[in-house]
């Protein structure tokens, strides 16, 4: 048999028109095939690495949330039980007795026990990485029936809080834990979650899939199948959630308007309790002026910021703490004011040769905009602002912590492990001799002792722990040791035709409970 | 002989650059201000805990003595263990290398096939239609930036037009439900290697988009550099006489004029195919292709040392066995330098 050149050309002009009469939609393709015809289609934005909940501390929260469950819950200011029944706190905190639900399997089939939850709570702190240090102080925890489990402290601790948190509280079943951290980080998990990771391709997609026997039963319209697929360009997010290809997907704040304008689209913003800002250094020269750090924050154009940066998809602080969080005071945060600052600047007694300062930041696109407006507004006052942009998180935390090479500004972006305005305030601005996180450098006995104050009293009586939280950050804003410029919000497009994204969002987690769905 | 005492040369000169890219990566690790023991342990570990972790990867060690282990560790192949994924670099970089190698390798043949031929006709006819239309669309291929270019066919071809998938290296469907087995990582050999009929429709499918980007990318170069050596060598003495001998004009371009091109072109083509290889790294991230550039962009954005070491070890080394390739290939084309 011969091929002539028109035969191949013909075949070529045969190729594309079947591919044209594809239309191609690859993944709402297989999420219309299958056994199961309710699918999610939902885009990740980031590359899971880390799928062991003991361990993990990054975005694959997002998808471990739906997988595992923890002892309490968090909503609407209070600590409700979850694997838990009911909890009984010892009059010094150091004690907890748990009772545990009695209709709960793990994925695999086994019952959820004291033995399960003791087993968990010391792999977890054993293993001494991502949120351990919550458990650091846990001693040991007794069993004394199947479903009451005892927990032991060294000190003083908010149990119901800590164990309510997104991180390192997650109960993973024995037979999990007995294959170890490798095993779990690798994409394998036994939780008593809704769904079951069925299907983790590390890089490019992981698969859920509704556990049958969920102890909260399953309702019509539920997703009875996620699919979970990696695409790392937003601009790619985008084009799939305008093609229908994609029921829900990450997407950048600059395309809220236009993908809220679509008819197959919508655009949900939803509270965090994630607050950017920037420290002002307090050791530094010139921002270990006060009134030099007072003039900044009258520099940040806020409204701005909010309006255009961020596209009306975060609030402006009311405080150092997250607006639902408790525990926070509503401030007269200051104002956009440039004479005010430039009053400021010459009432700090700096020499106008010295007005200089420098603002280390992230990669995050806002960020840039954000501080760009901010350099711009400083230099019409005469404030030479220079910009060193570090790329690496990991390196710029080094340089941040460097007191030769640290900023008089340094960016942050927070939210707490567990829901407390402990996590924050400990963390950001307690006094520390090589800092971690206390990038404004700040040295401040009697705020220290407020803090730890707060620490104690949050496991016994949290109206006062939060009174000593409230004086706390008091002191930050009397002494301007940061700029608050930002609550943002989660964005998600997703389908017009799901509902229950306000059910399935709370701002005390990141992960979106997909359980709380419908189609 | 020569070319023995070539290859002798080369090779040497390979070890001594693939060790002098090991000891810059090292010390380039190592000088970064940031812990990778604290990415290790993730969350806000203590610096008790860090320096215990720092203590388990050998890092308290002096300078000396890691460098010294990392050298032998590489030598035997083992480049250690992504401190992210905890799964070995080498297995890693493996199964990245098979999506870059195709995309690259494919794009490369697709340039020759296209770009040698065209700027052969592009030279020839100088100053015509076809010659004007080649240097737009070079100058064009050039210039554009490749992120744009991939955007623009992407919505062209996704959002507009719908016929090509948008991103990724199989359809979620094959991934899910018939995976392609992999045999030597490249999907379009593997799948009909293993009967997958689906899976390579869907391959095909997937690797269009970005392959289209890159060849129209690499075209504009290998373009302009044949049709330009041509238009100088087709003024030269000998091919005048050929001209004046009668010879068929096809002879005189293919036979004669471009076999003198093909030393810059192959030059050119083995820096652009090597570079390639360490990944096509935008258009990988435009389009989600799971290649090496995309690993290696990830690995350092997270100082994630060992994973970044070893794969730029592993590029280092494609890259210099690439241009080996094409050294060992200049005396076969021009055969004065096998005795040279």
């Amino acid at each position: 048999m011969t091929v002539n050149r028109r035969e191949i050309l013909k075949s070529a002009v045969g190729s594309s028109l079947a591919f044209a009469g594809m239309g191609w939609s690859s993944l709402s393709a297989v999420a219309q095939s299958g056994p199961t015809k309710n699918t999610l289609t939902w885009l990740a934005d980031n590359s899971y690495r880390n799928m062991n909940p003991a361990t993990n501390y990054e975005a694959e929260i997002f998808v471990l949330g739906n997988v595992y469950e923890t002892l309490f819950e968090y909503k609407d200011g209070k600590v409700h039980p979850k694997l838990a029944t009911s909890w009984d706190r010892a009059n010094d905190a150091k004690t907890w007795t748990v009772k545990l639900r009695r209709d709960v399997n793990f994925h695999n089939g086994t019952r959820l026990d004291s033995a399960a939850v003791k087993k968990s709570f010391e792999f977890v702190r054993d293993l001494g990485k991502g949120a351990a240090f919550l458990y650091s102080g846990l001693e040991n925890v007794e069993t004394p029936d199947p479903f009451t489990a005892v927990f032991h402290f060294k000190n003083p601790i908010a149990f119901d809080l800590v164990a309510a948190g997104q991180y390192g509280a997650f109960v993973i079943a024995p037979a999990a834990v007995d294959k170890g951290d490798e095993w779990l980080t690798q994409g394998h998990a036994i939780g008593t979650g809704p769904y079951q990771l069925t299907e983790f391709q590390q890089g490019k997609l992981l698969v859920l899939q509704k556990f049958d026997d969920y102890w909260n039963g399953w309702h019509n319209g539920q997703f009875e199948r996620v699919i979970h697929p990696f695409v790392s360009e937003p601009a790619t997010r985008v084009q799939m959630m305008r093609s229908g290809e994609s029921d829900i997907a990450l997407v950048p704040v600059s395309q809220i308007e236009s993908l809220d304008a679509l008819t197959n689209v919508a655009v949900a913003l939803t509270p965090s309790w994630r607050t950017q800002l920037y420290y002002l250094n307090t050791q530094k020269y010139p921002t270990n002026n006060l009134k030099f750090r007072q003039a900044l924050m009258h520099i940040w154009d806020y409204d701005s910021v909010l309006k255009d940066v961020f596209h009306g998809s975060a609030k402006k602080p009311v405080a150092p703490i997250a607006s639902t969080l408790w525990g926070h005071r509503t401030y007269d945060l200051p104002m956009f004011d440039l004479q005010k600052a430039l009053t400021l600047l010459e009432e700090s007694g700096v020499p106008k040769n010295d007005w200089k300062i420098k603002a280390l930041y992230g990669a995050n696109s806002q960020d840039i905009d954000a501080i760009q407006l901010f350099q711009a507004n400083a230099s019409t006052i005469g404030l030479e602002v220079e910009l060193d942009q570090e790329q690496i998180f990991s390196t710029y935390l080094s340089k941040a912590r460097n007191p030769e090479t640290t900023g008089n500004m340094n960016y942050m972006t927070w939210w707490p492990a567990y829901p407390t305005p402990s996590d924050s305030l400990i963390s950001l601005f307690r006094t520390e001799k090589k800092p971690t996180f206390n990038l404004s450098f700040y040295h401040d006995a009697e705020y220290d002792r407020l803090v730890d104050q707060g620490v104690k009293l949050e496991a016994t009586d949290i109206e006062a722990a939060a009174k000593a939280y409230i004086a706390a950050q008091d002191r930050l804003m009397q002494n301007a040791v940061a700029i608050f410029y930002a609550e943002p919000d989660r964005v998600n497009a997703y389908s017009s035709n799901i509902t229950g994204m306000e059910e399935a969002s709370n701002p005390a987690y990141e992960w979106l409970s997909i359980y709380d769905l419908r189609r | 002989m020569a070319i023995v005492v070539l290859l002798a040369q080369r090779v040497l000169l390979l070890i001594g650059v693939v060790f002098g890219v090991i000891t810059i990566m090292f010390v380039l690790s190592r000088v970064l201000p940031a812990s990778p023991a604290e990415l290790m342990l993730g969350g806000r570990p203590s610096f008790e805990m860090i320096a215990k972790a720092e203590a388990e990867l050998g890092l308290d060690r002096p300078l000396a003595v890691q460098y010294l282990n990392f050298i032998g560790s590489a030598i035997r192949g083992e480049l250690g263990d992504s401190l992210l994924t905890k799964r070995p670099v080498l297995l890693e970089v493996r199964e990245r290398f098979g999506a870059t190698f195709e995309l690259t390798t494919l794009a490369m043949v697709l340039v020759l096939l296209i770009g040698v031929p065209i700027g052969v006709l592009s030279a020839v006819r100088q100053n015509s239609m076809l010659d004007n239309v080649v240097r737009t669309i070079s100058v064009a291929g050039v210039a554009i930036p490749s992120f744009i270019l991939a955007m623009s066919l992407q919505l062209l071809f996704y959002g507009a037009l719908g016929w090509l998938p948008l991103q990724g290296r199989v359809d979620t469907s094959i991934l899910l439900r018939n995976p392609i087995k992999p045999i030597t990582g490249l999907f379009l050999i593997d799948a009909p290697l293993t009967g997958n009929w689906e899976g390579f429709t869907s391959a095909l499918a997937h690797i269009a988009l970005p392959l289209l980007t890159l060849t129209i990318l690499l075209l504009a170069t290998v373009t302009r550099i044949t049709r330009n050596m041509m238009i100088e060598v087709l003024k030269e003495e000998y091919i005048r006489t050929a001209f004046a001998y009668g010879l068929p004009k096809s002879a005189i371009y293919y036979q004669y004029a471009l076999k003198a091109t093909l030393i810059p072109i192959l030059t050119v083509i083995g820096l652009t195919y090597g570079n390639l290889l360490g990944g096509a790294v935008v258009v990988e991230s435009v389009f989600d292709w799971p290649g090496l550039g995309s690993f290696v962009v990830s690995s350092i954005a997270q100082n994630d040392y060992p994973a970044s070491l070893g794969a730029t070890l592993f590029l280092a080394g494609t890259y210099l066995l690439i241009n080996l390739i094409v050294d060992l290939l200049y005396p076969v084309v021009d055969p004065r330098l096998r005795t040279a």
